[in-house]
């Protein structure tokens, strides 16, 4: 069973990213940055880390760039190689290029623009590697 | 599915760089064929473009144009790498070209929000198969470096330092100390530009909770404080923490820890610890690493810093940030505005009782605010002014595809590619360049043993030269090939019943215009490029949009000679503003010839019952605008109003009027859509409002001639 976390704070939003999220694997709710980080480290000290992190950028405390960078930076901090790193999408309504930019330059996977399109979100799934078999 | 670019600036970046990339690519491709051969800064120039176009266009999931792209780059890279000898030069830019194509018709879907669903399965076949070829002859290329290039496809690889901090130095003496409970005291001291150091404290913090027993840290607020991170950048994150870990372990788990610049480590006594442990702690979870001292949490620092200090990443961006590219709407709602204060400001400074005003200083201000506008009109004018050269760029690939094709040689010379039109001209002139241009090779140009024979230049020449006469630009499209048959066209005309006036009548301007008219084609075989009788009538249509004009000469032997008249903006017109009963009408000044009262005996009747007014011995039809429009309490005797000249395409006419107002610089609006969809106006190009508030139509001069005329 893969791991997933979903970091989103906004409800409907992350009603619907578990019930889409569920048939690839596990999920796990959080709703802002900082539990996004404590989710993750926890998920590093048991062994088994996310597989797949879907991350929205506006979120209280620590907004999911800043989250993305630290995870990044922890994975390189272990040694962990590109190919066993965690999945990271962002999925967010902010659509500046900067955002986007900053988000690619920190090393998220996609880049998803809320709303989003369910169809396009399985087909990069596929293409980031996170499943082998198309369901 | 729908996409709605507004909220998706991703997506208009991604058109607008590949868009300009193929572009480029375009140029480099057509350059190189012209210089003979690929240079190696031409060949990794190109394979850069498609590498990006690649790239990008993975990232936007258009999997056709990726593609396509990875295959010409696989080819490039071929060739930047084994720099094959004797290599077929056009036969690759033929196949690249085709793909830039192809890739430009997908990105246009892209940007008419349609699937970007070409199949480019035939294209990457044809571009397998050559390549297949390529490396039977030169041989294989290495794999090596592009596999890793491979590897960036999907996504942007974070840019990090590899060096690791060496924290020996900063270590203490100590070593070997295996005691039970030691405490320690460890400041960190992050990398100058790690960014985000509270959050990396956390993150230490998550860790090193583990290993220890008690644990606390200054700043003690990290996690929900996000101004802690410039503290920490200034002062260093101090850690107390309790551990029974050998001082080793507990040394290397901090040296693995990336991004830290210094580590003060060193043991204390286990009685510094307490100062934290007597505050309360409501909960002690790993979220609540409260701190008890205040003078512990700010120590011997001014906070001013934490302020002072800015986010060093927003300096970053917008310092890289010299060119904007902005969207044209909103430049023509800013032109619109400026026009608005124009007009509101000529309200302004010349109402009566404005004018009334005896002071001086009212009088330097209002001169002040006249100037800036003024300045401020022109400025935005240069804004939305663009460099023809692109476009004109654009016609050496016309130029080489029907070379090609044809089987003729053709050098397009280029002038005055740096003359700058109005934005929304250059998206008019475009199309009739490129019909016109295709013209001239296919029906101007001879064949190459014609030219030979008639003692001209092996190749065909055709220049293309732009320049600013007054306020109008003029574009020159002139050949060297076999010129007009004016029989032939006239011929023609009267098969397809196109002869608007009697023959005899026509002037050889009139005849050549006759090839502008739609369905018109001398030419018997339909060609991919001409025949069809579409295409030169575009010119007419587009010219016409923009207030433009085209003349047409030609001399047989000699080559054909086509200029298109356009203004330079249309936004602002000097205008001679005039009375029709109450009505203000704005006339373009560049048409006007003269104006003048003529004498009872020079009007006159023709046989059809048109008035005619005879000056110098020529007689000119009168337009009466009070019949044309309806106007009543207008003057109606010739000799009592004012009659006014106007030219246009050279056709001339008389209109009448009540009286002359006086010369005005004039912001033109387009007529409301409420009255354009009514009905359709002859011989109005627009309106204007005046300094006193009143509404003035502007005049289109070349609808008026041509009213008078039917």
């Amino acid at each position: 069973m893969k791991r997933i976390l979903i970091v989103e704070d906004d409800l409907s939003s992350r009603k619907f990213l578990f019930k889409f999220m569920s048939r690839f694997g596990d999920c796990d709710l959080v709703v802002d940055g900082l539990e996004a980080i404590d989710a993750y480290l926890l998920a590093g000290q048991e062994g088994s880390p996310y597989d797949l992190i879907c991350l929205d950028v506006m979120m209280p405390k620590i907004d999911g760039i800043q989250v993305l960078k630290t995870i990044r930076d922890l994975e390189q901090q272990n040694g962990i190689t590109e190919k066993e790193r965690s999945k990271i999408i962002m999925t967010t309504v902010l659509g500046e290029t900067q955002t986007v930019q900053a988000a690619f330059d920190y090393g998220c996977n996609a880049y998803a623009s809320k709303p989003i399109d369910i169809a396009k979100l399985t087909e990069v799934l596929g293409k980031i590697g996170f499943y082998e078999e198309p369901l | 599915m729908t996409r709605n670019f507004e909220n998706e600036p991703m997506m208009e970046v991604y058109i607008f760089e590949t868009t300009q990339n193929l572009e480029q690519l375009e140029q480099v491709i057509i350059c190189s064929e012209k210089n003979g051969g690929f240079t190696p800064d031409d060949v990794s120039e190109i394979f850069r473009f498609m590498h990006t176009i690649k790239g990008s266009s993975a990232m936007m999931l258009f999997d056709n144009i990726e593609k396509v792209a990875h295959v010409v780059e696989d080819i490039f890279y071929f060739i930047r790498e084994q720099k094959p000898d004797g290599l077929d030069f056009s036969a690759v830019s033929d196949l690249v070209l085709e793909c830039v194509d192809f890739i430009k018709a997908e990105v246009k879907k892209i940007a008419d929000l349609s699937d970007a669903d070409g199949d480019p399965v035939f294209l990457i076949e044809q571009l397998n198969t050559f390549l297949d070829e390529l490396r039977n002859i030169f041989g294989a290329e290495s794999n090596q470096n592009k596999n890793q290039k491979k590897q960036q496809q999907y996504y942007i690889p974070q840019e990090k330092k590899q060096d690791l901090p060496s924290t020996e130095d900063w270590l203490a003496q100590e070593s070997g100390m295996a005691s039970e409970g030691a405490c320690y005291h460890v400041i960190v001291h992050y990398d100058d530009d790690c960014k985000m150091e509270n959050i990396r404290a956390y993150t230490l913090v998550f860790g090193l909770a583990e290993m220890v027993e008690e644990v606390y840290y200054l700043p003690a607020d990290i996690a929900d404080n996000p101004q802690t991170a410039s503290y920490i950048r200034e002062n260093g994150f101090e850690i107390f923490f309790k551990t029974e870990i050998s001082y080793e372990e507990i040394k290397a788990h901090f040296e693995n820890i990336i991004y830290i610049d210094q580590l003060l480590f060193r043991e204390i006594e286990d009685h510094r610890l307490d100062a934290f442990r007597n505050t309360p702690k409501e909960a002690p979870s790993i979220d609540n690493f409260a701190l008890p001292d205040r003078d512990l949490c700010m120590p011997a620092s001014s906070p001013a810093n934490v302020i002072v200090t800015e986010d060093p990443q927003k300096n970053n961006t917008t310092a890289t940030q010299k060119m904007i590219s902005v969207n044209v709407d909103k430049l023509d709602n800013l032109m619109n505005l400026v026009g608005e204060l124009m007009i509101t400001e000529s309200m302004v400074t010349q109402c009566p009782e404005v004018e009334a005003i005896q002071s001086e200083n009212f009088h330097k201000a209002s001169i002040e605010l006249h100037k800036i506008t003024v300045e401020l009109q022109d400025m935005v004018m240069s804004i939305r002014m663009v460099p023809l050269s692109t476009t004109f760029v654009k016609m050496n690939r016309i130029v080489r595809d029907m070379c090609k094709k044809l089987n003729r040689e053709v050098v397009l010379d280029l002038y005055g590619e740096e003359t700058e039109v109005d934005k929304n001209i250059i998206e008019h002139i475009s199309d009739p360049l490129m019909h016109i241009i295709r013209n001239a090779i296919d029906h101007g140009i001879e064949s190459e043993a014609e030219r030979l024979a008639k003692g001209k230049d092996k190749a065909g020449h055709i220049v293309l030269e732009a320049k600013n006469v007054g306020s109008d630009v003029l574009i020159v499209i002139k050949d060297d090939g076999r010129g007009l048959n004016k029989e032939r066209i006239l011929e023609k005309a009267r098969q397809n019943d196109l002869l608007t006036k009697p023959e005899a009548e026509m002037s050889d301007r009139d005849i050549f215009k006759l090839i502008l008219l739609p369905g018109f084609s001398t030419k018997e075989n339909i060609t991919e490029f001409s025949g069809r009788g579409v295409g030169m009538d575009v010119v007419t249509k587009n010219l016409d949009e923009v207030g433009g004009t085209v003349l047409v000469d030609s001399e047989v032997d000699h080559g054909t000679t086509i200029t298109l008249k356009i203004p330079l903006t249309l936004a602002i017109v000097e205008g001679m503003n005039i009375r029709v009963g109450k009505s203000r009408y704005t006339i373009p000044i560049t048409t006007i010839s003269e104006s003048f009262r003529p004498d009872q005996k020079d009007c006159m009747m023709d046989p059809d019952n048109n008035e005619m007014v005879m000056i110098r011995g020529q007689c000119y039809p009168i337009l009466r605008l009070h019949q044309h429009y309806q106007i009543k309490n207008a003057e109606t005797d010739l000799t009592k109003g004012i009659l006014i000249m106007v030219e246009q395409e050279e056709k001339v006419i008389c209109v009448f009027a009540d009286e002359l107002l006086g010369q005005q610089q004039v912001v033109v609006k387009a007529l409301p859509n409420y009255v354009n969809s009514m009905k359709k106006i002859l011989g109005l190009a627009g309106c204007t409002l005046l300094p006193d508030g009143s509404i003035s139509l502007i005049m289109d001069i070349s609808g008026l001639t041509g009213l008078r005329v039917q």
